[in-house]
């Protein structure tokens, strides 16, 4: 009778299971479908007279690097997810293609538009620029390019169009990293502003070392920006905890001024200071500053910011 | 001075390390770089130029960038004439790939493969022993047995290693290519000890009709930022070639955008080719460079 009621138990609790894993797989498959669907809306059914030629392409982070030859780290420092592309043509015209990059989150959406951004907003989504026939732009999750194969007059206009439309169809805007908004903006260069997580994307801004004497890593939001007159490097790096800026400040000393004992300033060259101090969990680095006075002004700067 | 493999910061170019090419790449200020380090080595690396080696439609002419990469290779070998340059390098029982490179906007020109290709009959090498691959040289069965290569690419800036050249041009023979760019490829030059290409790579070139300076958008190009600059940089060393063409690159940027604009990410992994894998010089003021034809904008 015990053994009846035991298998009894079993059968319903495989059953349950079951049932269960049903749900999960079906809401998962459906969770996908969505996105694509999602994504795919995104895209315009028509762009002046230039009209979809193929399907759609997809490249997930291992595949990015079949489709962008060589860049495809720079979107994997961030938290890059897949790039959908779509190519337009229209008959003696040069083809339109478009590409919308899902970063994950807005962030990191801005984070890789403004890896290369040179600055100059064409006034689509929440950033944006159009150079050398390129626009793109970031809104919400989305980082977007549309390039035609030659910029022309009528090239031109369709491009900045099609991107107006894109943008309406995202709809949504995303919230900016929350460690940029405590860059102070006085005498900030814009175009200068990056965000980013890895050592690589500060060599790739700032050349500093070869190695991560800064401990940068995927759990780590930094933030850089340049600052007239005398052209300063200010870096704001946000860690998980205070125990890893502790370390993470120990190691910059002794890897790059250890002459600078515990003070953290040092004038490398005549007239160009670098500093660096913690605050909590967040690390204030100067580098190429005028006085050590500057390097003070810009990290007591940030320290305002921070408490407010 | 640091230990010349060991971590390198912003500070030790300040220094004067002999770093020079890089030091320009991140518009640190020349007079810095006093060269005080002695080299043992130095290598010749020929520049040559024509002024019309391109047509209206931008392709490059066959006979005269055959001229162009003969009269280098005579040059290269202070030989009497070109075939015997070849036959310097190359011999009827070799073996020999010429690894090409076949990106969409900056491929390698059909006239600089063809014209290797006659350099390589020349010396003797059979054609059925030559072959032409960039993406499939893994799976290129010349390419497998092969006992020689030549390297040859179009130079451009690229987003990831800062520039794209002749020491970044094996990547397909790694099935990995990703493992090769932590740190923004700062250790390509360990690519040449691959076995498959190990000390089999005899001659360099480095197409430079009409390189990329910068780079924008997701890929990296725009051909607005490109220029006919109508040369070749020919040469054994792949670092040496590579510096030489990252030269010019600089001198281009500066010319172009009116200021030091730093190649980003800096090129490192030229540096690093020296110092860390010893595969070649970088420092331009130890590369014994001939520059043959056309002058004018020459930037070098």
């Amino acid at each position: 009778m015990k053994l009846r009621l035991t298998n009894i138990r079993i059968i319903k609790l495989v059953a349950a299971l079951l049932i269960i894993s049903i749900i999960l797989s079906c809401s998962g498959e459906s969770k996908i479908e969505k996105d694509e669907a999602m994504i795919k809306e995104l895209f315009p059914d028509e762009i002046d007279g230039w009209k979809p030629a193929g399907d759609f392409e997809t490249y997930d982070r291992e595949g990015i690097f079949t489709y962008i030859d060589g860049a495809g780290e720079v979107y994997r420092m961030y938290d890059f997810r897949e790039v959908w592309v779509r190519h337009y043509e229209k008959e003696d015209a040069p083809s339109i293609t478009v590409e919308i990059f899902d970063m994950g989150k807005s962030e990191d959406a801005y984070g890789v538009f403004q890896h290369a951004s040179q600055g100059g907003d064409a006034g689509i989504g929440q950033d944006s620029e159009f150079n050398g026939g390129l626009l793109s732009f970031w809104q919400d999750r989305y980082y977007v390019t549309l390039l035609p194969q030659k910029l022309t007059e009528e090239t031109e206009p369709a491009v900045l169009n099609a991107g107006q439309e894109i943008s309406r169809r995202i709809g949504d805007t995303g919230r900016l990293p929350e460690i940029v908004s405590y860059m102070p903006e006085e005498h900030r260069i814009q175009s200068s502003l990056k965000f980013f997580h890895l050592h690589t994307s500060l060599n790739y801004h700032y050349y500093l070392a070869s190695e991560n004497i800064l401990n940068l890593n995927e759990n780590v939001n930094a933030a850089l920006a340049v600052y007239e007159p005398d052209r300063a490097y200010l870096v704001l790096i946000a860690f998980p905890s205070a125990e890893e800026a502790k370390v993470a400040r120990s190691s910059f000393i002794s890897a790059y001024i250890p002459e600078a004992r515990e003070e953290g300033f040092y004038e490398i060259q005549s007239d160009s200071w670098t500093a660096i101090e913690r605050s909590g969990r967040y690390l204030v680095a100067v580098f190429d500053a005028g006085s050590k006075q500057r390097c003070l002004d810009l990290i007591n700067d940030v320290k305002e910011n921070l408490m407010q | 001075m640091k230990e010349p493999g060991g971590t390198l910061t912003r500070r030790d170019f300040l220094k004067g390390a002999t770093f020079a090419t890089l030091a320009a790449t991140m518009g640190l200020p020349s007079e810095s770089f006093a060269q005080k380090q002695e080299s043992a080595r130095s290598s010749r690396v020929v520049l040559i130029r024509h002024a019309e080696v391109l047509g209206e439609d931008g392709q490059a002419d066959p006979k005269i960038t055959e001229e162009m990469i003969q009269s280098a290779m005579k040059e290269l070998f202070q030989t009497e004439d070109a075939e015997e340059a070849w036959m310097y390098l190359f011999g009827p029982e070799d073996i020999v790939g010429i690894k090409s490179n076949v990106w969409g906007p900056l491929p390698t020109p059909d006239a600089v493969e063809n014209s290797i290709k006659k350099g390589l009959f020349s010396a003797g090498v059979k054609e059925e022993n030559i072959a032409i691959d960039d993406r499939g040289v893994l799976s290129n069965e010349i390419f497998k047995r092969a006992s020689a290569y030549v390297n040859t690419r179009p130079m451009r800036t690229h987003h990831w290693s800062g520039v794209g050249g002749c020491l970044k041009n094996p990547i397909m023979f790694t099935p990995t290519p990703w493992s090769y760019h932590d740190n923004s490829c700062a250790d390509l030059a360990k690519l040449w000890e691959i076995p498959l290409l190990k000390d089999k790579v005899r001659l360099n070139i480095l197409v430079m009709f009409t390189p990329l300076f910068h780079g924008v958008g997701a890929h990296h190009f725009n051909a607005e930022y490109t220029w006919r600059y109508n040369g070749l940089i020919v040469g054994t060393d792949p670092v040496a070639v590579d510096s030489t063409g990252l030269s010019i690159l600089n001198a281009r940027r500066r010319e172009y955008f009116g200021e030091e604009r730093p190649i980003k990410p800096p090129p490192h992994h030229i540096v690093f080719a020296e110092t860390r894998h010893k595969l070649g010089v970088s420092d331009p003021s130890k590369i014994d460079l001939v520059k043959l034809g056309w002058k004018e904008g020459i930037l070098i």
